[in-house]
């Protein structure tokens, strides 16, 4: 086969024409391959959305039947991934190098070549970066839930049960003013017996359900914080893509139109850079925040969870070098 | 452990290692009364020396006491007033249990199976303690044990066990899908 030289002869052009159909009819199978999984994802998740509710009703107050469930489906998901992977692994990749060692990196079927393993592992990429989209829009849907009547109800319910405790020696009314998260001692008022009140499942649920409420309340800087780092990723991909475009002379000299096109980018990358981590910050300051309006007592414990929160978050935050 | 950081000052009259034993002895199905009376306190000092030490690690910034209790866990069964004491049901399949603590291979392969018994819908924890009678409890304390000694371990070792468990976890998969008749996607071809 003349490898570095097709397109020379008739029978040159006639071998190009055979690896180009190859891997034409490779990507076409792998399109029609990813097409096929996405209708099981379809199935998978509407039989998650539809079933979850009913699974959650009937489920105990740790949620492990959701737990399972929801399992499950990730599983279902992660099969199908561990299936596409095994396509590229077996199917596109043995293409590749069975070829690769055969042509010039000069040549053109080599660029042929190449494009295609990497329009390939794009394609898979894409859909794998979709099917986590799916999946965490469907779970998020499921467990979708207005926390502010759920932790009324259950303090409303709690204060109501705290009103009907008597003292085990005098029957006197314990009059509790306080939340009591588990079994806790409390002195009778009138003959000072110490008395073991006990809140039940509920009392426990509170602090967890607190917390819910306070996310929940909190939301809405943790996504203009990813919707920031998104920002900021997209621009520097942008930037990365006008990089490839400069000639030697721009690159050098640092000049030109594109040149400019790119600090324009860099100067909004950096200011959503800046923005991101100071908006999960006011996330998390927002968290802790409302659980001290919802669950007072707990104020001290609160700073000190927030600060530690913090010193790790704020350890792991990173910047790009741009190096423009 | 550092003897003197206030982090570890016991919560009324409990320690950490007399935390991290009974949590290792609930896990395995030991009563909370019981751990209260070999202990020596009422439900309610337990309860709010627990509610203490959770708010203890999460007040931790650098994860010391969250480190420090997980090796302690490994250790319950040596915890002078709890190690002896076993849930009503009775001690556990005792063979399969030091073959796990002995053998990394076995733990390794156990890993597997119960992360792809979750993922075809079971209780991974109740699928060993109904096929090996681990229960989850003593599953976790080996667990703290192979954590302990993967800090000694090289890259290469770490690397060989995760290739294995995922194996496993593979070989296990396929076994439950089976079992369930299939995954979703089996009939996909390329």
């Amino acid at each position: 086969m003349g490898l570095f030289n097709w397109g020379q002869s008739q029978e040159d052009k006639q071998q190009l024409a055979t690896f180009k159909s190859e891997l034409d009819a490779l990507e076409n199978r792998l399109d029609t391959f990813l097409a096929k999984l996405d209708e099981r994802v379809d199935v998978l998740l509407s039989g998650f959305i539809e079933e979850a509710p009913s699974v959650m009703a009937e489920d105990d107050r740790f949620g492990q039947a959701y737990y399972r469930f929801s399992s499950a489906m990730n599983g279902q998901a992660g099969n199908m991934r561990e299936k596409l992977r095994e396509v590229l692994e077996k199917q596109i990749e043995p293409v590749y190098y069975r070829y690769s060692d055969t042509f010039s990196v000069e040549s053109e079927a080599y660029s042929i070549l190449r494009e295609w393993r990497h329009r390939c592992a794009r394609k898979a990429d894409e859909w794998e970066e979709q099917l986590r989209h799916r999946v965490d829009e469907a779970t998020e849907q499921v467990e979708r839930k207005d926390y502010e009547p759920v932790f009324e109800q259950m303090m409303n319910t709690y204060w109501q049960q705290c009103q009907s405790v008597n003292c085990r020696q005098c029957g006197a009314n314990l009059n509790i003013k306080q939340v009591y998260y588990y079994s806790a001692y409390v002195t009778c008022a009138y003959c000072q017996t110490q008395n073991i009140f006990e809140p039940g499942a509920m009392g426990r649920d509170i602090e967890h359900t607190a917390r819910k409420l306070a996310e929940q309340r909190s939301k809405h800087f943790m996504d203009a914080h990813l919707e920031r780092k998104n920002e900021e990723r997209s621009l520097y991909e942008q930037m990365h893509e006008l990089q490839l475009t400069l000639s030697t002379q721009e690159f050098m000299t640092k000049s030109g139109p594109v040149y400019e096109q790119i600090r324009l980018l860099e100067s909004k990358r950096i200011q959503a850079e800046n923005e991101a981590p100071e908006l999960l910050d006011k996330y998390y300051r927002n968290i802790f925040d409302e659980l001290t309006k919802l669950l007072p007592d707990l104020e001290e414990h609160h700073e000190k969870f927030f600060k530690s929160l913090q010193a790790n978050y704020q350890r792991y935050e990173s910047k790009r070098s741009t190096n423009l | 452990m550092g003897q003197n950081n206030p982090l570890f000052e016991p919560i009324h009259g409990i320690s950490l290692y007399d935390y991290s034993a009974a949590n290792a002895k609930i896990a395995n199905g030991v009563a909370v009364d019981i751990i209260c009376s070999a202990l020596g306190v009422e439900v309610p000092v337990w309860e709010d020396a627990s509610q203490g030490w959770v708010q203890r690690m999460q007040e931790d910034a650098d994860f010391i006491v969250i480190s420090e209790m997980g090796t302690l866990f490994g250790q319950a069964d040596q915890h002078p007033k709890l190690g002896h004491l076993q849930p009503e049901a009775g001690a556990g399949n005792e063979q399969n249990l030091q073959r796990l603590a002995g053998d990394r291979y076995f733990y390794e392969e156990l890993n597997g199976a119960r992360t792809a018994a979750y993922e075809a819908g079971l209780d991974g924890a109740r699928w060993i303690q109904d096929n090996y009678g681990i229960s989850l409890g003593d599953f976790q304390q080996v667990a703290m044990q192979w954590m302990e000694q993967q800090k000694f371990e090289s890259s290469e070792e770490t690397t060989e066990y995760v290739n294995y468990m995922d194996g496993k976890r593979q070989e296990y998969a396929k076994r439950f899908a089976d079992e369930n008749g299939g995954n979703i996607a089996d009939d996909v071809e390329f």
